[in-house]
């Protein structure tokens, strides 16, 4: 032992105390990033002094590994929220009559108006009116799905893009941070960053994160295809309807990730969670099902408002028709399961009795097809022979049939299957707004724990300062002792 | 160790994460407050939202069904009265008849009386409601009744052509008038006899010419037949038979309106005919009684057809008002039954709300102390 020891172990404690001041001062600066984690720099026992170490990162791999689990639950969970909000602009309030139910309703009631005074050409009016409301009220719904169709695709497209980039920016950070494990550099900012493009990318797709010697990560996809390894693989997104474009196809993608599929029909490895995979559900599954379910709501109108001839064996259509044509649709018209919001959106008015379009409100109470589409009488399709004007019982037909239970409905009436539309997208969005604001909870907690796990405390910095602080001045008056010794000792030799 | 530690970032934030959520919270309950129903209608009752959309329209459907029955009961009320005063003019007509003295003054009478109760009967039918006609059946914008009175002339000419046989026939001279037509003879044109019929046997051949003549669909020279159902609607009426139907209730429809092709109007139209267009004032005494009955006889079956339709459209109106009433009753339980699906306790918002306040400014004042609670203030 002499004092040259005393000194170095002064410098070497000089040595670690600044670089512990160094990594708080990092702390400081860091303390109102969310994504910044605590860095330590530990003091071990080296030769007759103390070096610091690191500098260290708190961290908890189990508990990022949920936050990421947590982040792409509730992305998957707010996507499928967002498209099922979208829909019920479709149904409105309950109280103000936009939706299927209460267009189908008043046009119901018009008509009951109208047959009970049947010559008054007003109520007529007003019937073919409802009528226009409520095709309105399918069009805009059927337009609603299409537009939400296409913009879901987008969003698919933009989503595989953006999974595409955040994993080359990955491989970027984690060929550094391998590279700069195995050689002993500081690599905790990097790793840092590391993290926050795997919160990115959990926010796209599900993920599954392995971690392998030298900082190195291999992720998976929750469904167990692998996104990298190494080197990133690669991500896109199909297009697997060639026709796009046509009001009747919108566009639709799949995710391919590594050659696998892994969204859409048939995918062979489907995601669970991720943006990316609340996305695909609506548009593989949920979206077509409401066009469907709109598609059989306009089949149900024509078909229950379909006027028969004398003979009772061939049909016309008669208030509404499909995209004006006289005929019923028939096996060329895609018809719903896989009809895609097609029927839905050309259904219209017939322009017989459309008085904007040069129509007769009172063809209504005749037959719609009373007279042919050159304006003369059709004698097949009669029904108010005596030219009565206050003839109702072609009317009250149509009320009967308008009430009728329909196979095409699934043996409901034109009102019911309005309502159980409704029902389906309230339903929906009540059960995927709990399962979002659950996961939004959950998320919330664990952002809450991961915060305080790996955050920053500033009094807990200052009061580590002051700590160093003290040290140093300690480590000072050491040198300062040891300074004087010598002096004492150099005075003898003088 | 980490279970004790808080991230300075928590601890700023927290607070304010509650405030930002409490706050989109109040204006949700202050709006509930007011409305008294679910701000999210939708996003409360999920899939019971089909069956509210259903509930409201029915509520829809229930005002308007009731201003409708509204209409059509006043429709058929005035149908009633006007009903009720063809029933009256016909039951003061008969006592008149009942209680006639055969005198050529009361004759001339009666003669004008009925003329005018005929033009009466064809002014009422043709009355309208709200520009509709009442007695046109589903023909309600064309008057229905017209006065076919001419035809009935005309037959009664024909008659006297035939009679005027029948009268050389019979050995007499001349030209017969009015005055010779005897009771029988009037008898086969007011209900003419199958000449062939056995009641007949007995006759003398011209006696059997006449009622021949009278029987005979072509030659246009009996009563009867001036009313029935195509001369009807050929002469006096062009209502149709199909009479207004109206739907009360979700369910019920019922008939509403009395058509001018009706019996009652028919036969009350016979019973005003014979006395008032044919020359009843000219008849002999005998002749002037067989018409006088067969006018009271018309006269009876009319008001009896009268008075049941009467009747009916009294209790089509007491229907319409029972309805209704059920329709009052329905909507009171399905707004009762909205209200408990839609509907929020204003009393328990209110108090939500307060304790949300409360929270918030706690949240406020929290988060100020906690800036002032650094370490660095002490040192």
């Amino acid at each position: 032992m002499s004092l040259e020891t005393a000194l170095n172990t002064a410098k070497m404690s000089l040595a670690a105390n600044a670089k512990q001041i160094a990594v708080s001062a990092r702390n400081v600066a860091g303390a109102d990033d969310p994504n910044y984690s605590r860095k330590s720099a530990p003091t071990i026992t080296y030769g007759n002094g103390v070096v610091a170490t690191g500098p260290v990162r708190a961290s908890d791999s189990l508990l990022y590994e949920r936050y990421l689990g947590a982040t792409s639950a509730t992305k998957r969970d707010e996507a499928l929220l967002d498209g099922y909000t979208r829909l019920a602009q479709t149904v409105g309030d309950t109280e103000d009559d936009a939706s299927l139910v209460g267009r189908t309703g008043a046009l119901v009631d018009a008509l009951r108006e109208y047959a009970n005074a049947p010559s008054d050409d007003n109520l007529a009016r007003a019937a073919v009116t409802s009528a226009k409301d409520l095709v309105r009220a399918v069009n805009d719904a059927a337009q609603t799905v299409e537009t939400l169709r296409v913009e879901t695709d987008a969003e698919i497209r933009s989503s595989a893009d953006t999974v595409s980039k955040l994993l080359t920016e990955f491989e970027e950070l984690n060929t550094r941070i391998t590279a700069g494990t195995s050689s002993g550099l500081d690599v905790t900012d990097d790793l840092d960053r590391r993290d926050v493009i795997l919160g990115r990318l959990s926010e796209e797709i599900g993920i599954t994160v392995v971690s392998r010697a030298n900082n190195d990560l291999v992720l998976y996809t929750d469904s167990g295809v692998t996104l990298f390894e190494t080197i990133a693989r690669s991500v896109t997104a199909t297009n697997v309807n060639p026709t796009t474009g046509a009001a009747d196809n919108p566009p639709k993608s799949y995710v391919v990730i590594d050659g696998v599929w892994v969204t859409g029909e048939g995918a062979q490895m489907p995601l669970k969670s991720g943006r990316i995979a609340g996305l695909a559900e609506l548009q593989d599954k949920q979206l077509p099902a409401y066009a469907a379910q709109l598609d059989s709501v306009a089949f149900g109108l024509i078909s229950a408002f379909q006027e028969t001839d004398t003979s009772g064996l061939n049909a016309l259509a008669g208030l509404f028709t499909n995209a004006g044509a006289p005929a019923l649709p028939g096996s060329s018209t895609p018809m719903p399961p896989d009809s895609a919001g097609w029927l839905a959106s050309a259904l219209s008015v017939n322009t017989r009795v459309d008085p904007d379009k040069g129509g007769d409100p009172t063809l209504l109470r005749d037959g719609v097809n009373s007279v042919d589409a050159a304006g003369n009488p059709d004698p097949d399709y009669a029904h108010n022979t005596e030219g009565a004007a206050s003839y109702s019982a072609h009317l009250f037909g149509l009320l009967d049939a308008a009430g009728a239970r329909q196979d095409a409905l699934g043996g409901k009436t034109l009102l019911d299957y309005g309502a159980s539309t409704v029902a389906w997208v309230a339903g929906n969005r009540q059960s995927s707004d709990s399962a979002s604001k659950a996961s939004g909870a959950a998320l919330q907690l664990l952002s809450t724990t991961l915060s305080n796990a790996r955050g920053v405390d500033l009094n807990d910095e200052a009061a580590l300062q002051l700590q160093l602080e003290r040290s140093f001045q300690a480590t000072a008056q050491v040198m300062a002792i040891v300074n004087s010794l010598y002096e004492a000792l150099l005075s003898i030799v003088r | 160790m980490a279970s004790n530690f808080v991230s300075t970032y928590n601890l700023l934030n927290g607070p304010r994460l509650f405030a930002r959520n409490a706050q989109a919270q109040v204006a949700r309950l202050n709006q509930e407050l007011v409305t008294e129903r679910h701000s999210d209608v939708g996003l409360v009752l999920g899939a019971r939202t089909g069956k509210a959309t259903l509930l409201h329209q029915e509520l829809a459907g229930i005002d308007r069904l009731k201003a409708a029955n509204g209409a059509t009961s006043a429709r058929v009320g005035t149908t009633s009265a006007i009903v009720s005063e063809l029933r009256s003019a016909a039951d003061t007509f008969m006592a008149t008849l009942v209680g006639l003295p055969t005198n050529e003054t009361s004759a001339a009478t009666v003669h004008g009386e009925a003329g005018r109760n005929l033009t009466t009967l064809i002014d009422k039918l043709n009355s309208a409601h709200a520009g509709q006609q009442l007695f046109g059946g589903v023909k309600t914008e064309t008057a229905p009744a017209k006065d076919g009175s001419a035809a009935v002339d005309t037959a009664f000419e024909n008659f006297r052509t035939a009679f005027q046989t029948y009268w050389t026939a019979s050995g007499n001279t001349g030209t017969a008038t009015v005055n010779d037509i005897g009771a029988r003879e009037l008898g086969l044109f007011l209900n003419p006899v199958d000449p062939a019929s056995p009641d007949l046997a007995g006759e003398t051949p011209a006696f059997i010419a006449l009622a021949t003549a009278t029987w005979d669909a072509g030659a246009n020279a009996r009563f009867d037949r001036e009313f029935d159902a195509a001369a009807w609607s050929a002469n006096w009426s062009s209502a149709s038979d199909t009479n207004i139907k109206s739907q009360i209730s979700a369910t019920e429809t019922l008939t509403t309106s009395v058509s001018a092709n009706a019996d009652p109007f028919r036969a009350l139209a016979r019973a005003y005919s014979v006395i008032g267009s044919l020359p009843a004032d000219q008849l002999n005494a005998e002749a002037f009684k067989t018409a006088v009955n067969y006018a009271i006889a018309q006269l009876g079956e009319a008001v009896n057809g009268l008075t049941i339709e009467e009747a009916n459209l009294g209790s089509t109106q007491n229907r319409l008002k029972t309805v209704n009433e059920q329709l009052t009753l329905q909507r009171t339980l399905l707004n009762d039954s909205l209200v408990a699906m839609e509907g929020v306790d204003p009393y328990e918002v209110k108090v939500k709300a307060d304790a949300l306040e409360l929270q918030i400014s706690l949240s406020y004042s929290l988060t100020s102390r906690l800036q002032k609670l650094n370490i660095l203030n002490y040192l």
